[in-house]
């Protein structure tokens, strides 16, 4: 089974499906039964806070709530590490937090969160272990205890 | 909340070939959405390939019919060579000898006919004509000479058998021999190059409308790979396997395949050879070839439905080596 889930600054979602879909599609890959995926994904759905959306399409939602959308297909087959490249980079303030709060949720829970941006705000609120790379080279590297796995 | 996706997960742990088979049924519902979903395109290619299909059991049947009628004409041609009064049965059997021997003229038979027996065989012919009856009650044994009836697998070759009876050494004891440049030899010789020349093209074109479905399928593929592509992409990215991706497109490519065999069989079966006994009045051999097929149906129906999918499939393969690349493997 995969270990490593993704998310995108462009969400990555299949256009043509519900956010049910999209996210049972990350199951149906690797041949889980109906009655698994109906089991697990309703779930994965509340954890991302996307309750009452699951027959929606992409263009009905939000850029928030379709990120969550793509975190909820990354983490639905429990991967060790989630690599997050810039998810909040086409994202409002307030949508952007949204989805930081969301990437928390899921750290707490004890998948490890790798997460790239520019967004210099959530840097600094987040108190979290930095790795800056400049020019392709690891140029700072802080460690920060509180909250970090 | 984690324990609970867990515990779907853990539910994994067991059969792997489940999963495949649960793959393998997504894959084909998949295939089979993306047949309905592109139907013009679908249409087309289901009707080029039911065309190659069709005419690929016409050229069958009319191989069939063409060789036998050929060989029922060809059977009924052979060369009597007479021979005089005098001659002894031993002398007779040593021109046989010679003519069955001789590998070159691809003998298939060599029938003595004895004087009695020829002339039981004029009798039994003009039973029914008392004036020629009578006539032959006048004449004697001598009057109708022992003969040999020649055959051979290629007609050519009986110029080459009357070659030999009429050498210098035979010119004693042989009489005469029916052969002649004769019209019928000739028709017959006709016929069969007018068979070959129909089965050549029968086959050529087969050959085209196959390399047309070839090419129409894959460029349905083609087009089918194009307009999904950034939902490959995102397939890929997500961890779907290759075959996951591409099995779709070749379910679909087989479908037009199957599609085509049965409409293709439905059409020879139901109009064809429906109508084909129609024409048994002009050409007698239509007939038996009819009951041969039918009779085969039971084997000519799956071949065809599997001559088609294998020619979707090998369609579908090659849009999908061209055009669908991975960037990863897995």
């Amino acid at each position: 089974m995969r270990k490593i889930g993704t998310i995108y600054q462009d969400f990555k979602l299949l256009p043509n499906r519900t956010v049910f879909e999209n996210i049972a599609f990350a199951l149906e890959i690797v041949g889980m039964t109906s009655k698994e995926i109906n089991f697990t994904v309703p779930r994965v759905i509340d954890l991302v806070g996307l309750n009452g959306k699951e027959k929606n399409f992409p263009k009905e939602l939000s850029g928030g709530e379709q990120q969550r959308v793509a975190i909820a297909r990354a983490v639905v087959r429990q991967p060790k590490i989630l690599i997050a490249d810039e998810p909040t980079g086409n994202l409002d303030p307030k949508h952007a937090w949204d989805v930081v709060a969301v990437l928390e949720k899921i750290n707490q829970h004890g998948t490890t969160v790798l997460m790239t941006t520019h967004n210099q705000d959530i840097v600094k609120k987040l108190k979290r272990r930095v790795i800056t790379i400049d020019g392709g080279r690891i140029s700072n590297d802080t460690s920060v205890k509180a909250g970090a796995k | 909340m984690i324990h609970l996706l867990k515990r779907g997960l853990n539910s994994m742990k067991g059969s792997n070939f489940k999963r495949k088979l649960i793959n393998a049924r997504r894959v084909f519902v998949i295939g089979s959405h993306s047949f309905i979903r592109n139907a013009w395109l679908s249409v087309a290619a289901t009707v080029v390939m039911g065309i190659t299909l069709a005419c690929i059991l016409l050229t069958l049947f009319a191989n069939y019919t063409l060789t036998s009628t050929v060989k029922s004409f060809t059977d009924n041609i052979d060369v009597s060579i007479y021979f005089n009064a005098n001659v002894s049965k031993e002398q007779i059997d040593e021109v046989s000898s010679e003519i069955r021997n001789d590998t070159s003229l691809g003998v298939k038979e060599v029938t003595y006919v004895s004087k009695e027996e020829a002339r039981a065989t004029y009798e039994a012919s003009i039973k029914d004509s008392i004036k020629e009856l009578q006539s032959l009650s006048q004449t004697n044994d001598d009057t109708f000479p022992a003969s040999i009836k020649v055959k051979t697998y290629d007609t050519a070759k009986l110029q080459n058998v009357v070659e030999i009876t009429r050498a210098k050494k035979y010119s004693k004891i042989v009489y005469k021999d029916s052969y002649k440049d004769d019209a019928k030899r000739v028709a017959v010789d006709r016929l069969g190059n007018i068979a070959k020349f129909l089965r050549n093209a029968g086959f050529i074109a087969s050959i085209l409308f196959g390399a047309i479905s070839i090419l129409v399928i894959l460029n349905t593929i083609r087009m089918a790979i194009f307009n999904r592509k950034d939902e490959i992409e995102i397939m890929q990215l997500i961890g779907a396997s290759k075959w996951y991706i591409r099995g779709p497109f070749l379910v679909e490519a087989s479908i037009y395949g199957a599609i085509a065999g049965i409409f293709a069989s439905a059409f020879f079966y139901l109009l064809v050879l429906g109508q084909a006994p129609k024409l048994g009045s002009y050409v007698e051999e239509i007939r038996p070839s009819v009951e041969k097929f039918q009779s085969l149906i039971w084997m000519i129906v799956p071949a065809t439905l599997i001559i088609g999918i294998l020619i979707g499939s090998f369609s579908a393969y090659l849009a999908i080596r061209k055009h669908l690349r991975f960037s990863h493997s897995k």
